[in-house]
């Protein structure tokens, strides 16, 4: 899931601020409980669960974020 | 053990033991190259600070520092006592195979509820904490399980609710943390609750830190099936294949993903003894719940 985030064109990473969350650590489990996530992998928008259970495609997380952030 | 919290590599944290000027049991936990970081462990191991802490120093990696110059500030910090040596998380491991076991969980105190549990016709029966209790004989469960040879590991009474005499209680210190057997081809691991990340030698990257917080933390011992899913996902990365808890006085048996989930609830209910039967049988696990009347 890290990879799909560092994987974004620079113009999309200077929109926003990233933090990753190691399931396999009290911190993780409680950001995952806090989201009210069900799934691995997760990730959220401006603690917005946006998408569950999946890796999206580039353009997808790319038009969340700018749905968002964008302009 | 020591727990040294790392600036500026990849792994969170560094875990050692310090025999007199022997180091042993180096671990960097939670990130980084496990292969390189398990030669240096294996390199490391029983070796004399003198010979070891010139090899370390100075090493450059990343942000102006290294695993093995984290390792030596971290022994710097120990020798000058400014890294607190913390209480060890005890791992009990069966060195037999066993086919046939009974799982029992808070005994607390009954010293007849355990001499039912020690009389059923398996190989061994382990007890997943809780001997004593707040209105039981603590002492006579004590001298039962050393009579008996019992394995079993704490729960929290057994840490809080000391026996009268001070050699069971002493007893009921040095008990181990976690059980790990072997039944049949299944690799099984026990414990009480999720207390034990509240003990000072806890670390979420230890051995078997894993599945007890997956169990207590995510999946509040089972009870919240909205993380199953998470869960499953998670089994991928246990060490073993059942683990079994107490701790919430239910009985439940969970299959997620390759990984069996077992709740053992108290050895006395409503008048009756209960224990959790395990099996391996025709090359697969076999679970039930045992009743024996008064």
């Amino acid at each position: 899931m890290a990879e799909a985030v560092k994987a974004l064109p620079q113009e999309i990473k200077d929109m926003i601020e990233v933090h990753e969350w190691d399931m396999r650590t009290r911190e993780g489990i409680k950001r995952f409980l806090e989201l009210k996530a069900k799934s691995l992998p997760s990730i959220a928008l401006d603690n917005e669960l946006v998408f569950e259970a999946v890796i999206p495609p580039q353009e997808d997380l790319i038009a969340a974020i700018k749905a968002r952030y964008a302009g | 053990m020591y727990i040294y919290k790392t600036r500026g590599i990849c792994p969170p944290e560094i875990h050692f033991q310090l025999a007199g000027n022997i180091l042993t049991g180096v671990r960097f936990v939670g990130g980084g190259c496990r292969g390189n970081a398990q030669l240096i462990s294996r390199l490391l191991e029983g070796r004399e600070l003198s010979e070891v802490l010139p090899l370390l120093k100075g090493i450059q990696c990343r942000n102006d520092t290294s695993c093995p110059d984290q390792l030596f500030q971290a022994i710097q910090l120990a020798r000058e006592g400014k890294l607190r040596e913390e209480e060890p998380i005890t791992v009990y491991e069966a060195p037999a195979y066993y086919q046939r076991v009974a799982v029992i969980a808070e005994v607390n105190g009954n010293v007849e509820a355990l001499r039912v549990a020690l009389r059923q016709p398996v190989e061994a029966v382990f007890c997943l904490g809780n001997l004593t209790g707040p209105a039981g004989d603590n002492d006579g469960v004590v001298e039962m399980v050393q009579r008996e040879k019992l394995v079993f590991v704490q729960g929290p009474f057994d840490r809080t609710l000391p026996c009268t005499k001070p050699e069971n209680r002493e007893f009921l210190r040095r008990a181990p943390l976690y059980l790990r057997f072997q039944l049949g081809r299944c690799r099984v691991l026990g414990f009480y609750s999720g207390f034990i990340q509240e003990l000072s030698g806890f670390s979420d990257y230890a051995p078997y830190s894993l599945e007890l917080l997956m169990v207590s933390n995510l999946s509040d011992y089972l009870r919240n099936e909205s993380v199953f899913s998470a869960l499953e996902a998670m089994t991928e990365q246990f060490s073993v294949d059942l683990v079994l808890f107490a701790s919430t006085n239910e009985w439940k048996h969970v299959r997620l993903g390759k990984v069996d989930f077992i709740n053992v609830g108290p050895l006395k209910e409503d008048g009756q003894f209960k224990y959790a039967l395990l099996e391996w049988a025709g090359e697969e696990l076999q679970v039930s719940f045992e009743t024996v009347k008064e």
